[in-house]
């Protein structure tokens, strides 16, 4: 014998008002999840750059107190003898640095950027201008092959890796918005975030001079693997894996943290209050029917547990047609925004469906608290009677 | 089945005027029978069906219920015997608006959906609803049909005891008879009481006790003082 009212009489007669929660709590979870799936496009390839193009190439932009180079130094030619004098540093410099363990190739490079455009902000990446020599090492290091165009002849011509050429809407021969004087020769394809091209030997320090460190991917922390190796460079920047995830964190998943925290709140917030007011609604049309059900010899506990029961249904049925939906709009998105940006994202973010999984707990309990307002006002029929 | 001694049932008794709804006497009621309570408003009718049901706890009496005092017993007990052993039809219909016909009567049920259905579509075609009519949710039934639900709703367990208060109250004489004979052919092996301010349904009635101010007046048949 069953002692429990079905929560489908309701669900099944209900279907408009059942169908409104539904979507409303579907919602709430699309909106947050697409949320965080755009913004990972912004993180994903940021961490890409900084993280996994760091494991391959890393630069080091020496200070002046490492350098020992100052202005004053320069006698009459001003400016070609402090370049001298900074190249011989540099030399000097690279020598020391190649005896590292784990260090393959290390170039003098000036170096030009492209910009990357996420959803959310953007990034400047760092291209070596090299020698012929050094550009075909590092393509080859790089395992990039040429897919468009062709390699760099002259100086000031670069090859980009096909998600650059895509996100900045690049074609071949244009100039890098960075720098119009810089020609696009060619697209190669090497999965990184890469572009590499010769330099114009003419150029002095002057131009982003930057030590470029090829790695066996070993080094984590260049300055501290120099330091090991006696070579101190306390006023340089490094731009390696360790400083890549500390940047990654500080400027990118801090900052969207902070942004999204906000955002997400305020969806809550939004979201509870509607649920509250048509779940209060919904609560006190169905008194009588309630009061019906204790006359027949329903106990509260009953129920209270069949209104849970059909809570709980439509919460799992939110939640279940929300991840399809989810599934389908990021791959739609993803097809025709994200790789057409050259951008990456995440579908699967566990840390977000914990998050919505949270909230809904929270807004379930929270709707208990009409349910359990109109269990403690069921009357019997008798007493209803009584008051009329 | 019942036996009920010095019944009384005092409301607003703390103030200083009380009102006596049931003013403290014995009644014997049968294991089977159609039992009907007939007398003007006010007279006790109901609060005597809603404490026998144990919706309502007398002031003072015992309610001895197959040898058993459900005045005291807990409210788990009473809402067990309500849906076990007892069966309501209210004065007003007290149907479900958003579910059927048919759903306001298998949502009563004990038993488990499939063979329910079944059972309740049989009640309502014999209470006169249609094929048609039995998926119609109340608002679209005649307040004749919603009755009729309402009792198809209190037969669906099979219950010993069946309580229907003014049960034809919104039947013309014709569906009125009807739905009496219904509850005429279940009283033959069970117990109907049947509170009316129509004597003329009383007539097939194993017993008629009539009621006034709160107390047994007089009685057709049965044990009452």
């Amino acid at each position: 014998m069953t002692q429990k009212i079905s929560a489908f009489y309701y669900i099944k007669n209900n279907k408009r008002r059942v169908l409104v929660l539904v979507v409303s709590l579907a919602m709430f979870f699309i909106a947050s999840y697409l949320t965080m799936f755009l913004l990972s496009t912004t993180s994903e390839t940021f961490k890409a750059i900084l993280t996994e193009n760091t494991q391959c190439v890393q630069y080091i932009t020496l200070g002046g107190d490492d350098l020992e180079v100052y202005y004053s130094e320069a006698e009459e030619e001003y400016t070609k003898t402090y370049t001298e004098l900074v190249l011989e540093k540099f030399e000097k410099i690279d020598s020391d640095i190649k005896r590292c363990e784990g260090i393959e190739e290390v170039f003098f490079a000036q170096v030009e950027y492209t910009r990357i455009d996420s959803i959310v902000g953007n990034y400047y990446i760092e291209l070596p201008m090299v020698n012929e020599e050094q550009m075909n090492k590092l393509l080859k290091y790089m395992g990039a092959d040429l897919l468009e165009g062709r390699l760099p002849e002259k100086e000031n011509e670069v090859v980009l890796d096909t998600v650059l050429m895509k996100n900045q809407g690049y074609k071949l021969g244009d100039g890098l918005s960075q720098n119009e004087n810089v020609t696009i020769v060619g697209v190669i394809d090497c999965g990184y975030y890469f572009g590499c091209g010769l330099a114009d030997e003419n150029k002095t320090v002057y131009t982003n001079p930057m030590i470029c460190v090829v790695t066996d991917g070993s080094i984590k922390d260049l300055q501290m693997t120099l330091r090991k190796q006696g070579i101190l460079l306390e006023y340089s920047v490094f731009i390696d894996i360790v400083n890549g995830e500390k940047n990654l964190k500080a400027d990118i998943t801090d900052v969207i943290a902070t942004s999204t925290n906000l955002l997400s709140v305020a969806i809550i917030v939004i979201v509870a209050i509607l649920v509250i007011i048509v779940n209060i609604s919904y609560m006190r049309d169905r008194r009588s029917e309630w009061c019906l059900y204790a006359s027949i010899g329903y106990g509260r506990k009953t129920i209270y547990f069949s209104i849970l029961r059909e809570l709980l249904f439509t919460f799992v049925i939110a939640f279940l047609s929300a991840i399809i939906v989810c599934a389908v709009l990021m791959k739609i998105m993803d097809i025709t925004i994200i790789t057409e940006l050259g951008l990456r994202c995440t579908y699967f973010m566990p840390e977000t469906l914990m998050e919505i999984v949270c909230v809904y707990v929270f807004l379930f309990a929270l709707m208990q608290i009409p349910v359990r307002m109109e269990i403690y006002r069921i009357k019997t029929i008798d007493a209803i009677d009584d008051d009329m | 089945m019942f036996s009920v001694k010095n019944i009384t049932m005092i409301y607003d008794i703390e103030k200083e005027n009380k009102m006596y709804a049931l003013g403290g006497f014995d009644l014997e009621l049968p294991d089977k029978g159609l039992i009907g309570f007939i007398g003007p408003s006010g007279s006790g009718k109901s609060t005597l069906m809603y404490c026998l049901s144990t919706l309502k706890k007398p002031t003072a009496g015992e309610i001895i219920y197959n040898g058993k005092d459900i005045v005291n017993i807990k409210a788990s007990e009473r809402e067990n015997l309500r849906r076990e052993e007892f069966g309501f039809v209210f004065q007003r219909h007290f149907l479900v608006p958003y579910m059927s016909a048919l759903d306001n009567v298998t949502v009563a049920s004990k038993r488990s959906s499939k063979e329910v259905r079944l059972l309740a579509e049989k009640k309502l075609k014999l209470l006169g609803l249609s094929d048609r009519e039995i998926e119609k949710r109340p608002s679209k039934l005649s307040g004749g049909q919603r009755q009729r639900v309402a009792i198809g709703r209190a037969m669906i367990n099979e219950p010993k005891v069946l309580f229907a208060d003014e049960p034809t109250a919104a039947l013309d004489h014709e569906n009125a008879f009807s739905v009496m004979s219904v509850l005429k052919e279940y009283s033959k092996e069970h117990l109907v009481l049947v509170i009316t301010h129509d004597i003329s349904i009383l007539k097939d009635a194993d017993h008629i006790i009539e009621m006034w101010d709160g107390m047994i007046k007089t009685g057709k048949g049965g044990d009452e003082n």
